[in-house]
């Protein structure tokens, strides 16, 4: 221990008899320091149980109709069947709700001989579709139906699938009235009893249709935008300390224009809804212009002969500082798009998240010493790192190509806090003015 | 809760055991970064990233000696690494010497606060950082040499010159103090 004479000792006690309350800001900022990645969890969490959430409602409800459409698409093979099969048919009874033309049938379900088979079950058959093209519609029997092995296959032309018609090896084992059909339409395998009591529609694979795959799949995407746009900035300060500074800064700075690039990929969830995410880089640019005018020099003229001073003037200048002010950051955007197409035109809209992952602010500003001074120099008066965005925008698309299509998205986009660090006096929030162009390409 | 839970607290990250040593301990060590610092937002700053530094390793608190005294050295190397930041190197300010001849003091009955601050604040940096470490937070001149990477030597020789640099300052209203 160093030994201290007694002024010291009286310092000493001045010094520790004294404690003072740091400011607030200062657990603010320590407590962000040490919990930022819960924050930062939880918001990620949200964004992606709300997007897996949203897919999961979507997908479901394809599933759905992706049922129907089968079931569907079942009633009009029936039909093409047997309509291709020139047997002379009897009226159809008017009891008979399966196959009625041009017309809606309906399987009830909660008859037990409308039992299902598998787990891909009709719930509704609709419009049963009229024959095979060319072709009078003709009334049938089912009892009178007998199809041969060597019955010849023809080609449904309006969608250019291929139908084979044969006995299933086990029809025997059916009833004497009914008759049993294992068609194949490409990969697509269904049988069918039909018999003239009662009607079953049974099912036993799971059926892919081709025509309705690309529904029932996601259609991956990617784009590419660039954008640029003005932007609109509040600049305020709740400590009245600093409101020459404030002033100082409203008067030398002024806002100037952004721009964008973004790389998104994505999933047509249907074809109206699509959701994706990417990674963006964007620059907001302010302008910063100072000027002070003042005297910047004197002009003395003097009498060579009697050395007085016989003339006096001044030169006033305006020094001018200009400058740009940079903030550039990197984005991983979140979206949900809806679009509805009219023809080669597409018309939506567009919202999404925005997290950002860096910040960076470049630039001479004004300190808090009122002198102009570059913005690394200054501390951390602005934050890294902006937090969670959103972003909103319209967007009118062309397709050029089937899977090829140019877009313009005319949008705002914010960051959900201010764009300074606590410490600093002065706070700026941004809302970013946009109009993008890009090129979206279905994979 | 006692210390030892705080600290296990922290230990598991805890924002209410954080918050409680931070309020414990905050008023005290915010007068230390006074001292040491020029300004009062360099101070906060100089705590801030002190109080960040401490509960990112308080597991290297192992309860040996008194956590204050603990949270008193970071705070005040924090306080250091601050004034290093805004330019104020210590090395600068070394072996200089002002004019004191102008800037007398009126030594009272007991020095507040604010005097002593205004006294802190007319020496060379060098000179008040020497002195602070030894006289006011009771640190040897091996803490003070390996804290302001300096030799024993430097330090004794600076806090030699600060006393009497203080001797000058103050003109002895009586002979009580020196």
């Amino acid at each position: 221990m160093i030994s201290k004479s007694n002024w010291e000792q009286k310092m000493k006690a001045a010094a520790d008899g004294h404690s003072q309350l740091p400011p607030e800001y200062v657990w603010q900022n320590v407590e962000k320091e040490l919990h930022p990645k819960e924050k930062r969890r939880m918001f990620f969490w949200l964004g992606l149980v709300a997007v897996l959430g949203s897919s999961m409602a979507f997908l479901y409800q394809n599933a759905s109709s992706h049922s129907q459409d089968v079931a569907t698409s079942t009633s009009k093979v029936i039909n093409e069947v047997l309509n291709a099969n020139t047997t002379p048919m009897t009226a159809l009874s008017s009891e008979d709700s399966l196959i009625k033309n041009n017309s809606e049938a309906k399987i009830d379900l909660s008859k037990p001989e409308n039992s299902i088979a598998s787990d891909l079950y009709a719930k509704k058959v609709t419009s049963a579709q009229p024959s095979h093209p060319g072709m009078t519609e003709k009334s049938i029997h089912t009892k009178q139906t007998k199809i041969s092995k060597n019955s010849p296959s023809f080609v449904n032309e309006s969608n250019e699938n291929r139908y084979s018609i044969e006995d299933d090896v086990n029809s025997q084992k059916a009833g004497p009235l009914e008759e049993r059909y294992k068609i194949e339409i490409n990969d697509l395998t269904t049988t069918l009893f039909l018999t003239s009591l009662d009607r079953k529609v049974k099912m036993q694979n799971k059926i892919k249709c081709p025509s309705f795959n690309r529904k029932g799949s996601a259609t991956l995407f990617a784009e590419f935008s660039v954008s640029g746009g003005i932007h609109n900035r509040d600049m305020m300060s709740a400590d009245a300390e600093y409101t020459k500074l404030l002033q100082f800064r409203k008067d030398s700075e002024s806002t100037w224009y952004n721009w964008s690039a973004e790389f998104l990929g994505g999933v047509y969830l249907n074809p109206n809804i699509y959701v994706g995410a990417g990674l963006s880089y964007s620059q907001v640019k302010d302008r910063f212009n100072y000027s002070v005018t003042g005297i910047t020099k004197v002009i003395i003229n003097f009498d060579p002969v009697t050395g007085n001073a016989i003339d006096t003037s001044t030169v006033i200048g305006t020094l001018v500082t200009e400058g740009e002010i940079r903030f550039s950051s990197f984005d991983f955007p979140i979206k949900i798009g809806y679009e509805n197409n009219y023809g080669g035109w597409g018309i939506g809209a567009e919202a999404g998240l925005l997290l950002n992952l860096s910040t960076i602010s470049q630039g001479r500003i004004f300190d808090k010493n009122f002198k102009i001074t570059p913005i690394e120099n200054q501390g951390d008066i602005y934050k890294k790192n902006l937090g969670l965005g959103a972003s909103i925008s319209l967007l009118i698309k062309k397709d050029i190509t089937p899977d090829l299509a140019i877009y313009f998205k005319p949008g705002v986009k914010t960051y959900l806090k201010d764009w300074n660090t606590d410490p600093y006096p002065i706070k700026s929030e941004y809302k970013i003015f946009y109009a993008s162009i890009g090129v979206r390409k279905q994979i | 809760m006692t210390e030892k839970q705080l600290i296990e607290g922290c230990i598991n990250n805890d924002s209410r055991c954080q918050k409680q040593v931070y309020d414990l301990y905050s008023s005290q060590m915010y007068s230390i970064c006074l001292r040491y610092c020029t300004s009062p937002d360099i101070a906060a700053d100089a705590l801030q990233n002190a109080f960040i530094k401490i509960f990112k390793n308080i597991n290297a608190f192992r309860n040996e000696g008194d956590l204050g005294a603990w949270i008193r050295r970071i705070v005040v190397r924090c306080a250091l690494d601050q004034i290093k930041i805004e330019k104020k190197h210590l090395s600068d300010d070394f072996d200089q010497l002002t004019d004191s001849s102008t800037n007398y003091f009126e030594m009272e009955d007991q020095i507040t606060y604010e005097t002593l601050l205004s006294l802190l604040s007319k020496m060379p940096n060098g000179y008040r950082l020497v002195f602070s470490m030894a006289v006011l937070d009771d640190m040897n001149h091996k803490e003070i040499a390996d804290t302001l990477q300096i030799t024993e030597s430097t330090s004794r020789t600076q806090l030699l010159k600060a006393r009497k640099f203080l001797q000058n300052l103050i003109v002895q209203k009586s002979n009580l103090y020196i």
